[in-house]
């Protein structure tokens, strides 16, 4: 199952209008609806569950607290995955050093797979969130939004408040970056 | 060095969103240029790698955590309400004076301001249950709210207690706001809709509780179980720490002793050898000192001895010669005579 949000900001923006006329159950089914990209990104930025939690908690506290300060002309889901970016990127220059590596963290794995096929997964991932950690900010945080979260480079500009080619670009030299630190797995596993 | 254009081609190719004509154009461009093509196969191989792994499912406490948050802030907000309502009804209370009428004092009462302390502590423990304040900046909100709070009551008890003068016109406004009591039949449920309204609001109410304590009962489980892993850590890095210590300190002491022993016995066994060399030689020396006195001594009395016998033998064989000689001569002369 992909962590990108399944909907329309049509449906976001209905949900929004009736927790602003006082519907908290409308509060409830956006948290439902984003707790999965918020998380599973601030996980790839930070490489620890805990903090993830930690710092999606925080994301969904200031939408709740700062709805007023969202501008309805852009779309809800930049809005919220900005937030999430800017904190997980505040938590890693707060923390100054980056946490270890969370082996433990809870993957979700098809129903019908075999505990062999989940571990192998397990290493895969934690292998690709080793090399993630060796990259920069500004690098990991535009794989994520590409790779885990699979927005597009237009959304993602409009994440990162940049410009699309600036997006395009980033992302290339990125990808060649990863993919020198994974060459090894690339010719395990592929 | 690939050109911006080739790179958005391949880019929309990796990510599956180019057009026939961008694959064509790239196809093209991958024949005339190997890095190129090296270039593309990487980047689609990795990009099949991340689209492997699997999404993390969030922890449960996530939604639970967030959404009982927000109703303490939302309870909170209602708290604010009540404390604006208790801090305006208490100012009922003031002091009549007969020439400018009735004046208000702006002092809360005791019983609102205890009031109020306790829903503000309501709404800071139950945001502590939830997490949010436990850490030290938590206690430190909590604790600065709580002076704040006594702060208030201080100072909004000097002046008490009131003179009769002070309270002789508070009567007056609080009979003004009192209404006629109500009767048996003013109490009577009017439908059974109101009563299941009730019963539905606390039957939600309730649920939310619930959740509430169960995700404080969770929250309050981990960080349980955290410490006492960190306990557990910590007890077992210093017993590993004291054993490898001690380890340590008995293996240097041993080898401390060893060297030292072998030290101490090499140069015990040094002297003594230089010792008993020196008495050997020492001895030796005074033997054969002894011993060559006792020969050169023995020898010299042997040749003396010799010499003397030699030269008694030599005296007496001279002189029986001479006593011979002598005689022989005085039997000659006799002879002749």
């Amino acid at each position: 199952m992909s962590s990108r949000v399944i909907g329309t900001d049509g449906q976001d923006q209905e949900l929004l209008s009736r927790f602003r006329s006082g519907d908290t159950g409308a509060f409830s089914a956006l948290v439902v609806r984003y707790q999965k990209p918020i998380f599973n990104a601030a996980y790839r930025i930070l490489g620890n569950a805990d903090n993830a939690c930690d710092i999606s908690q925080v994301v969904f506290l200031k939408v709740f607290e700062c709805l007023d300060d969202y501008d309805p002309k852009f779309k809800f889901f930049s809005w919220i995955y900005r937030i999430a970016i800017n904190e997980s990127i505040d938590f890693l220059r707060r923390s100054s050093k980056h946490d270890t590596l969370d082996d433990d963290a809870d993957f979700e794995a098809p129903e019908s797979a075999s505990p062999e096929w989940q571990y192998q997964d397990r290493q895969v991932s934690n292998r690709i969130q080793q090399a993630l950690s060796q990259l920069t900010i500004d690098d990991r945080t535009v794989i994520t939004l590409r790779h885990f979260n699979e927005c597009s480079y237009q959304e993602i500009a409009e994440i990162l408040v940049l410009e699309e080619k600036t997006v395009k670009s980033r992302i290339f030299e990125a990808r060649r970056r990863l993919a020198k630190l994974l060459g090894d797995l690339r010719m395990v596993t592929v | 060095m690939i050109d911006n254009a080739t790179i958005d081609l391949i880019g929309k190719t990796v990510d599956g969103a180019s057009t026939p004509s961008e694959e064509i154009a790239l196809a093209e461009i991958v024949k005339r240029d190997p890095f190129v093509a090296a270039e593309l196969a990487e980047m689609r191989q990795l990009s099949s790698l991340l689209a492997s792994v699997q999404p993390l499912s969030p922890p449960a406490r996530l939604i639970e955590s967030v959404l009982a948050m927000t109703q303490v802030k939302e309870d909170a907000g209602n708290g604010n309400e009540q404390r604006d309502q208790l801090l305006r009804s208490s100012t009922v209370i003031g002091t009549y004076d007969s020439n400018s009428g009735y004046k208000e004092r702006s002092r809360i009462s005791f019983g609102g301001l205890f009031q109020s302390i306790q829903s503000f502590v309501e709404v800071i423990m139950s945001k502590e249950n939830n997490g949010l304040f436990s850490g030290v900046m938590g206690k430190a909100l909590i604790g600065g709210g709580v002076a704040a709070a006594a702060l208030i009551a201080v100072t909004s008890g000097i002046g008490f207690p009131n003179t009769s003068a002070d309270t002789s016109g508070t009567i007056a406004p609080a009979v003004r706001y009192r209404s006629t009591q109500g009767t048996d039949a003013n109490v009577q449920p009017s439908s059974t809709t109101q009563s299941q309204i009730a019963q539905n609001g606390a039957d939600v109410g309730n649920a939310a509780a619930n959740s509430a304590s169960k995700s404080a009962d969770k929250s309050a489980d981990k960080s349980a179980d955290k410490s006492a892993d960190k306990s557990a850590d910590k007890s077992a890095d210093k017993s590993a720490d004291k054993s490898a210590d001690k380890s340590a300190d008995k293996s240097a002491d041993k080898s401390a002793d060893k060297s030292a022993d072998k030290s101490a016995d090499k140069s015990a066994d040094k002297s003594a050898d230089k010792s008993a060399d020196k008495s050997a030689d020492k001895s030796a020396d005074k033997s054969a000192d002894k011993s060559a006195d006792k020969s050169a001594d023995k020898s010299a009395d042997k040749s003396a001895d010799k010499s003397a016998d030699k030269s008694a033998d030599k005296s007496a064989d001279k002189s029986a010669d001479r006593a011979a000689s002598k005689a022989a001569d005085k039997s000659a002369d006799a002879k002749t005579m």
